[in-house]
């Protein structure tokens, strides 16, 4: 089985393995947290020595916590949701809508009374917009009223069904209506240039960041599935005000890729650490053919076609004083794809 | 850009590739996600060393490594998945295909190897940079990848793969 081979199942392996979205406010709130303990560790070290030497470690102490105090402290989060359900809204008003239901940012609409709407249907029953055609008419909705905007939710009865189920959901939706506390926000959605549709990832970031919140973009390939621009936390979830929010973009992956590493000389009678040189890397294969220079740093980088290549290197002063060519190599073909960047160190070994 | 941002960026980028790796190396699903949120928080609390690391994804990767170690370690005596999980495809007519046998194959490799094989061919780790990350010498990484890649190519869900691509 060749190297290449290997990758392609491995990677074809590896994305079938479900992945949630990565827990960002989570992971954020803690690794602050645990720079904090590991900063009052830090302090309180510095503290112990200071009363030793000038007895005046106490002011420290609060001066370091002060610096990290923000200027205003956000009220409590929301509470828990009811079982089975999450907060979902606009500006600083959510309801608890059943985990299941979609809220892509895609599902953009744009009513006769001028307002926007974001509509949320139950999962499986009509996917579109009031009063899109072919969709069914909402048997009830909870709209949820802001400055910039309404957040609708649309509860549609199952083609055939009877509407006491619909009417009962939207009574649990309406009763749940919580407002959020101060320093709090639901996770806005940017408007749509046409209306309808779907809002660019750069509207929705500057959304985002109008909205006090920092943002984070990231792109996918475009035949992942999933709509054009989507965010995690989702559109509509209650988040802290300056929190993080990360958009995803699907992008056409572009038609070059690139490799990028150092120019290396290991080894040698007395296994010296590898040692950055100058040189001249050149890479081979599918069609291409290209040399690329190497400074005295070590560090060089390629563009080109996606594709597969062997890379190998000549540097001044190996194996003789211009350096024989392509006599140093990477340890493997490079595989250059779209979505990173190679990471290709080249060796010189020395004997 | 300050650190909640660059950590932000990174960890969005790289979250499913951590989580992935984790199962790849022999974690549940679950496991594998607690393992690359503690990774994560790792990055997070040493942001400086990894924004300086020369090669960002083996740092990563060795923080990762450690920690799965230091969690075997603790539960010595509990419950050690070996298996991937049954990986989700649309059409069940192709479940049994390379890819499937591929993790199970995968299953089967002693730890060390297994680990080679996801850290050069999944994480497109240099050889080098494994011995690091596996602090063992370039030799080991190479012979271990040998024989994986032999057990593999031997191994009877992977036959049609000795033929090469389809």
């Amino acid at each position: 089985m060749t190297e290449d081979r290997m990758t392609e199942l491995l990677e074809r392996t590896a994305s079938r393995i479900p992945a949630s979205d990565p827990p960002l406010g989570a992971l954020l709130r803690d690794g602050r947290r645990g720079l904090r303990r590991r900063r009052v560790g830090v302090v309180a070290a510095s503290v112990v020595v200071v009363v030793v030497v000038a007895g005046v470690g106490t002011a420290l102490i609060s001066g370091g916590h002060r610096d990290n105090a923000p200027s205003v402290e956000p009220g409590p989060p929301p509470p828990p949701p009811p079982a089975g359900t999450r907060w979902a809204g606009i500006g600083r008003t959510v309801v608890a809508v059943p985990r299941g239901w979609s809220m892509w940012p895609g599902l953009y609409c744009s009513s006769n009374d001028g307002h926007d709407h974001v509509t949320i249907v139950e999962a499986g029953v009509t996917v579109g917009c009031y009063p899109n055609e072919g969709s069914l008419p909402p048997t009830e909705v909870v709209a949820l009223e802001e400055r910039d905007g309404t957040f609708q939710v649309q509860v549609d009865a199952s083609p055939g069904s009877h509407s006491t189920h619909a009417v009962a959901l939207q009574r649990r939706v309406e009763a749940s209506r919580t407002t959020l506390s101060t320093g709090w926000l639901a996770v806005p959605l940017a408007a749509s240039a046409e209306g309808v549709g779907a809002s660019t990832a750069d509207a929705e970031a500057s959304a985002l960041r109008a909205a006090g919140l920092r943002v984070s973009r990231v792109q996918e390939p475009a035949w992942d599935p999933g709509p054009q621009v989507r965010t995690v936390p989702a559109v509509g979830t209650p988040v802290k005000e300056g929190s993080t929010v990360i958009v995803y973009e699907r992008v056409t992956p572009p038609a070059s890729a690139s490799m990028a590493g150092r120019l290396l000389w290991v080894g040698g009678p007395s296994a010296v650490d590898p040692a950055p040189h100058a040189g001249t890397v050149h890479v081979v294969g599918d069609g291409l053919d290209e040399y690329v220079a190497v400074h005295r740093g070590g560090r060089w980088s390629f563009q080109g076609p996606a594709g597969t290549y062997a890379v190998t290197a000549s540097s001044p002063g190996y194996l003789s004083a211009a350096g024989v060519p392509d006599s140093c190599r990477a340890d493997h073909r490079v595989r250059m794809r779209w979505t990173r960047p190679a990471n290709v160190d080249v060796y010189c070994q020395l004997r | 850009m300050d650190r909640d941002a660059a950590f932000s960026e990174y960890a969005a980028a790289r979250w499913r590739v951590l989580v992935r790796a984790g199962v790849l190396l022999g974690c549940d699903p679950a496991a594998a996600e607690d393992l690359a949120q503690l990774t994560l928080l790792r990055c997070y609390v040493k942001w400086p060393h990894v924004e300086r690391a020369a090669d960002r994804h083996a740092y990563v990767a060795r923080i990762q490594l450690n920690l799965l170690r230091t969690a075997r370690r603790r539960r010595w005596s509990g419950e050690r998945p070996t298996e991937l999980p049954d990986l989700p495809t649309a059409d069940p007519a192709t479940r049994l295909d390379d890819a499937d046998a591929l993790a199970r194959a995968l299953a089967s490799l002693p730890a060390a190897q297994r680990q080679a094989v996801v850290l050069r061919f999944y994480l497109q780790l240099s050889e080098r940079q494994i011995a690091e990350v596996a602090r063992v010498a370039p030799g080991t990484v190479k012979s271990r990848l040998s024989r994986a890649l032999t057990a593999l190519a031997a191994h009877p869900g992977l036959a049609a793969l000795r033929e090469g691509p389809p």
